[in-house]
């Protein structure tokens, strides 16, 4: 058994399995597949949600590991590991729409969460003010087209200024939606070309065999 | 002070003058606002008359999936789309798509079990609007695609239970079968499943769908509008502020809008001080490279 | 009249505000380490809380209705722990296997119609539309664009010929795209901050608080860099 487990092919066979009994309800209407292939994905979206499993383990194997070799900093990562478990065990005693579970969130997710993202308005203003320059004509380009796109979405410009609110619209709704959609196309290729790779057996690093 | 240092100082300006700058005019308009005009753009026009279009009969998808980061640059649209959803008389189920919803959607919601008002909670009293009734909650059933592409198809084999463990039987959830018995998808996210709901709600179903999009998020969802995957966007606060006023409810939108008026204008003169610093002494100088922190 | 649970979580909060905002002071600091830790700690806490309760219910849940196989998932994720362990690691294989082919077909089936035939044929699109001239230059703009720029990102052969000029101009209307994007990016950015400030600052009973612990926190990371131990209790 384990030997036939280590094999690639057998890995192979289970990935084209799974994979043409999703895809088999678009061409065959055989009901019990139908049923079967709806209760295979429910089993994978919940396989998929048990991954936050690894992370955990990899987390507070990792912040023991720092604390038992007392690295710089380590009294962070055994206070991180404490929260993991107060936090879980908070959920699991008192349900997660408790007020125990929630005064959590409240003061520190929400905080925290939402600064960590903030902080980037000040870099990318910081940004504007000391490294971007028109060195270039294609950085003058980016340079034009942003004070453009900023100026249009000022809300008191469309009222001084209605020009530029439309050139800033056209900007973003032509050069800007061009750019996201060839982004999105040639990502598309990108993972129907990895996709059909991983089922050829092409990328085996993908389903745990060294080397690729 | 000579030439040359004047285009010194515009080239290397402090990076804590600017961070404090940023501060002040973000702190300031929201302390004592300013009332400055503002205009209101085609894209959120669109999405206004969706939820003008919602009635008695109709049944909405409300995918919560912003998280605490996004929910604060979204709160504006995210409360004036769900007063005209309540106003409407539309039934609406919820799902979350991040785990910190929960907590978000309490904020707005509020919890009637445990006596928790939301904002608003007075809208909800005022239309008769009743959880069972009007509205459930599913809670965290949008973890991943698969889960979203499983819920499309067959909504009772993933969920039969509200998010709070009570049976979901006996309500207007009988009544749905899969991702075709919606009207309407509203979805206000950083992207988590969007996409996967493009793929498999509106692609698979023809369900119409909004969406309220964060700034970052904005240019990657554009093409779907294109592509008519999506109806109409909302974008980032902005965006947000156009739907308060549109739907005559000021509220944290419209508030925010002096500070981006005065932010944006002030980046705008940070980069033309720049350049000007840039062509006046840093071009000829030996000093030629320089980031945002350092 | 505010209640203590409100209160006490608004404090916790601006000082969790406050601390992470201490980055932006260019050096690590205790107040950052702290708020980072409890981000990333309490953050995991929630997320296995509530994706457990995802798991009994649409794992465990279904097995008392006769329907055995979601139950299956939570065997195979014990069993992708596995992986962790190089003894036993090929045992992981299975569930990983089961997990790409059944999402390879989830997504692979609707990816290529809604990123690339739907992008094409919005693409392909009227260049004149007659009583709409804005419409007519966006369609032209877009259509050329794409053009353009997918001749910039050609890596598989040499650009000569007219493919030089169409790349370059490409590049340029790629470099006019990143600036329109970069507009655009602030402008969340801008939004979350904003946002996020109102929500200490308001109601107002918040405000002397937020500026309270403004205060008690730059002036303890200026304190703690003046002794020169600021780095030294960081993480």
């Amino acid at each position: 058994m384990a030997q036939l487990l280590r094999r690639k092919e057998t890995s192979l066979i289970l990935i084209g399995l799974s994979f043409f009994i999703v895809t088999g309800v678009y061409f065959f209407d055989i009901p019990a597949l139908n049923n079967f292939s709806n209760n295979l994905v429910l089993m994978v979206s919940v396989l998929n949600a048990m991954s936050i499993l690894l992370a955990l383990y990899s987390q507070t194997r990792r912040s023991l590991l720092l604390t038992r070799q007392k690295a710089h900093g380590w009294p962070y990562q055994l206070y991180l590991v404490i929260t993991i478990y107060i936090m879980a065990a908070l959920g699991f005693i008192y349900g997660q729409s408790s007020q125990q579970f929630m005064w959590f969130q409240y003061a520190i997710l929400n905080p925290t969460g939402s600064v960590i993202y903030s902080v980037l308005a000040f870099y990318m203003a910081s940004a504007c003010a000391r490294a971007f320059r028109a060195r270039s004509p294609q950085a003058a380009m980016l340079l034009i087209s942003g004070i453009i796109v900023l100026m249009g979405q000022a809300p008191l410009t469309g009222v001084f200024a209605p020009f530029l609110g439309t050139a800033g619209t056209y900007l973003t709704s032509s050069f800007a939606m061009a750019a996201s959609r060839v982004f999105t196309m040639s990502v598309t290729v990108g993972a129907v070309v990895l996709g059909v790779r991983i089922i050829t057996g092409k990328e085996s690093a993908a389903i745990g065999f060294e080397g690729g | 002070m000579s030439q040359g240092n004047i285009f010194k100082t515009m080239a290397t300006l402090d990076r804590r003058i600017i961070y404090l700058l940023i501060f002040l005019l973000v702190l300031a308009p929201t302390l004592r606002p300013l009332g400055l005009p503002i205009t209101v753009t085609q894209p959120t026009v669109t999405y206004y008359s969706y939820l003008q279009d919602l009635d008695e009969s109709d049944v909405v998808w409300a995918a919560w999936e912003t998280g605490f980061s996004a929910w604060n640059e979204l709160k504006a649209g995210i409360i004036a789309t769900y007063r005209e959803v309540i106003k409407s008389g539309a039934k609406m189920v919820v799902a979350f798509g991040t785990t910190e919803d929960i907590a978000v959607f309490r904020l707005v919601f509020g919890d009637p079990d445990e006596g928790v008002r939301g904002i608003l909670t007075p809208e909800l009293e005022q239309y008769d609007y009743q959880y069972g009734r009007d509205y459930v909650v599913l809670g965290y059933v949008l973890p991943n695609e698969a889960s979203t592409s499983a819920l499309a198809v067959d909504l009772h084999s993933v969920v039969t239970n509200d998010y709070k463990g009570r049976p979901l039987a006996g309500t207007f959830y009988d009544d749905l079968v899969n991702a075709g018995s919606f009207s309407l998808i509203i979805d206000f996210s950083p992207g988590m499943q969007t996409n996967a709901m493009i793929r498999h709600w509106v692609m698979d179903y023809g369900t119409p769908m909004i969406e309220g999009a964060i700034g970052v998020n904005i240019p990657s969802l554009a093409p779907y509008i294109d592509t008519g995957h999506l109806k109409a966007m909302l974008q980032s606060t902005r965006g947000c502020a156009e739907l308060e006023y549109l739907a005559g409810v000021p509220g944290p939108g419209l508030t925010s809008m002096d500070a981006f008026t005065l932010v944006h204008y002030l980046v705008v003169l940070f980069i033309i001080m720049g350049n000007i610093g840039y062509f006046g002494w840093e071009k000829n100088a030996k000093q030629t490279t320089r980031t945002a922190v350092g | 009249m505010v209640e203590f649970y409100e209160f006490s979580y608004t404090l916790v909060a601006v000082l969790a505000s406050w601390s992470m905002y201490a980055t932006l002071y260019g050096k690590p600091s205790p107040f950052r380490s702290w708020a980072e830790s409890s981000f990333i700690g309490f953050t995991m806490g929630l997320n296995l809380v509530v994706t457990a309760n995802y798991v009994w219910r649409t794992g465990w849940e279904p097995f008392g209705r006769g329907n055995w196989m979601p139950a299956v998932g939570i065997l195979l994720g014990l069993l992708m722990i596995l992986r962790l362990f190089p003894k036993y690691s090929y045992i992981s294989r299975v569930p990983i296997a089961i997990s790409l082919g059944t999402n390879l077909a989830i997504s692979l089936r609707t990816t290529i119609f809604t990123g690339f035939i739907s992008q094409i044929q919005a693409t392909i699109v009227p260049f004149w539309i007659p009583g709409n001239l804005y419409q007519s230059i966006l369609n032209t703009t877009i259509s050329i664009s794409v053009v353009l720029m997918l001749s910039f990102f050609l890596y598989s052969t040499e650009l000569k010929g007219p493919l030089r000029y169409t790349s370059k101009a490409g590049e340029y209307a790629l470099y006019i795209a990143l600036g329109a994007v970069f507009a655009q990016t602030f402008m969340g950015r801008l939004g979350l901050l904003s946002g996020y400030m109102q929500s200490i600052l308001d109601p107002a009973w918040k405000i002397p608080y937020t500026f309270g612990f403004l205060v008690i926190v730059f002036a303890g990371v200026v304190i703690l860099d003046k002794y020169g131990i600021l780095e030294k209790y960081s993480d």
